[in-house]
């Protein structure tokens, strides 16, 4: 394997792998912050800030790999 | 994508300046007092919403009183009406009672009266017919002091009491 | 007769798509992605040692944000009416949003300093991502292409360095720069651990504005990343078939484009609030 094919390889696994912990923790957020809205609607308001600033910082993992894939790609 | 691009860091922090302070000096002052003045104008017409209608209570409050007032008026006057007939009707039912009493007393006097004036009749018939029978038994003229004596023999003998008392006792 | 009629249309579609399949595409072109977010200078300026400051694409993009940002302004302050119409009820509700859902949810004291900031940068992010979601003349020989500001490294970053200043700026004010620095351990931990902790607060502080900053950037350019593939995909298969579909599809993305590009301002903006809350109001 020469070394452009291992970059392309190492870019799409850090993409699919980096992509699995994200995922499952923004189902868990999400999930939970639902539950929460359903169990006690009146702090919704509250609750769906707090959501959208978890999503914010949870996605942020996801995008990490997307950019090392990018460097990957297109830098190294 | 990712290269070195570093005279985008004076641009963007210039428009980014500008951009900021366009919309703080010209866009968040109005909008913030179209916000408060709608608020302001909501809360006014709200209040003036509460005095009207607590004008309107208080307008239905005296409309009551004096609704239940007229009311217990009214059934003053129909009660003083009431006590005013029952008092009518009760004197009159006396009246009437006394008068019947009257008029029951003059008859019990005329009936005594009556009877009074039938005894003695009796009493004078009783004794004439005495001594006429008793001129037929002894078939000779009595004198007058027989006469007289066979009269109040037979008076005595004769119990009229009975008759004399009969009725209103 | 219904159904009759039902079945001669969905013959009619099936035939289209096969002869859709077997007809030849149009022209061949090439078609590459990182060409849609290359940056050429448009107007050459001098540089000032490792600083180019050439118009490119990306400042053509900023300005024409601006723009939008004075148009908006203008409308605004010409036109606020008692009872609103429907531009000033849209950007009344934005407003608000800034007001009370990120600066009233997440900032405790400072409100009203830092509001102008915190809502300013919401609104330049939203405006920013939502031109993006426009196609301008501005690809590759003006042809019409989507392109963000907010998709360049560089302008997330001095996005995220303004916040990054702005935090410090605001915990020194507040509570005195010897103050502020040594509450960025808690005060009760002992010795060595609250030196750990010192340095990890530390840390933490820089990869904000990493963190701050990426994603924002990769958010637009992923998003305009897999628009642009699914343009180009009808390109690369020369095939009407492959090609409708793709655009169905990229109407999809689109739409939830829309989605990210709100929310990626609101969380920019919320996490600001957080960070300058933090700041004036440290935990001691």
């Amino acid at each position: 394997m020469d070394a452009d094919s291992a970059r392309l390889l190492a870019a799409g696994i850090s993409m699919g792998v980096g992509s699995i912990g994200p995922a499952l923790g923004l189902g868990m957020l999400i999930s939970k912050a639902l539950e929460s809205i359903a169990r006690q609607p009146e702090v919704s308001g509250d609750i769906r800030v707090n959501m959208f600033i978890g999503i914010g910082v949870t996605e942020a993992v996801a995008l990490y790999a997307f950019v090392v894939a990018l460097i990957l790609i297109f830098v190294a | 994508m990712l290269d070195p691009n570093w005279g985008l860091i004076p641009w963007t922090l210039l428009t980014f300046g500008l951009s900021v302070f366009v919309l703080w000096r010209y866009a968040f002052g109005p909008l913030q007092r179209a916000i408060d003045g709608r608020r302001a104008r909501i809360q006014e017409s709200l209040d003036t919403a509460e005095q009207t209608r607590a004008e309107a209570q208080a307008l239905l409050e005296e409309y009551k009183k004096t609704l239940a007032e007229v009311r217990s008026e009214a059934e003053a006057i129909v009660e003083r009406a009431r006590l005013a007939g029952d008092t009518a009707k009760a004197e009159m039912v006396d009246e009437a009672r006394r008068q019947s009493e009257r008029i029951v007393e003059k008859a019990h006097e005329q009936v005594e009266r009556d009877t009074r004036s039938a005894l003695r009749a009796l009493r004078s018939e009783v004794a004439e017919l005495t001594a006429l029978a008793t001129e037929k038994v002894t078939v000779r003229s009595l004198s007058a002091e027989d006469h007289q004596r066979l009269v109040d023999d037979a008076l005595r003998e004769m119990d009229l009491d009975g008759l004399g008392a009969g009725p209103g006792r | 007769m219904k159904r009759g009629r039902l079945f001669v249309i969905l013959a009619l579609v099936l035939l289209g798509v096969v002869v859709l399949f077997l007809l030849p595409g149009g022209e061949s072109a090439e078609f590459d992605v990182v060409e849609e977010f290359a940056t050429h200078p448009l107007i050459h300026l001098p540089s000032i040692g490792p600083v180019d400051l050439s118009v490119n694409k990306t400042v053509v993009y900023l300005w024409i944000t601006f723009g939008v940002v004075c148009v908006l302004a203008f409308f605004i302050n010409r036109g606020v009416k008692p009872v609103p119409g429907r531009f000033q009820f849209a950007m009344e509700t934005l407003y608000e949003l800034a007001r009370d859902s990120i600066v009233g949810s997440v900032m405790k004291s400072g409100r009203e300093t830092w509001f102008p900031y915190i809502a300013g940068v919401f609104f330049f992010v939203l405006i920013s991502n939502l031109v993006g979601l426009v196609p301008l003349p501005f690809a590759e020989h003006w042809s019409l292409g989507f392109y963000a500001a907010t998709a360049n490294l560089y302008v997330t970053l001095s996005l995220a360095l303004c916040t990054f200043v702005f935090t410090h700026y605001a915990g020194v004010r507040n509570n005195g720069p010897v103050a502020y620095v040594r509450n960025w351990a808690p005060a009760s931990a002992p010795p060595v651990l609250r030196q750990l902790i010192w340095v990890i607060h530390a840390v933490s502080e820089v990869f904000r504005v990493v963190s701050l900053s990426v994603r924002l950037f990769a958010n637009m350019l992923a998003g305009h990343a897999i628009l642009a593939v699914f343009f180009g995909m009808a390109l690369l298969f020369q095939n009407y078939a492959a090609a409708a579909l793709l655009q169905g599809g990229s109407v999809l993305i689109y739409l939830f484009e829309l989605f990210v590009a709100f929310i990626q301002a609101f969380i920019f903006a919320i996490l600001s609030g957080v960070y300058i809350g933090g700041a004036l109001d440290q935990e001691h």
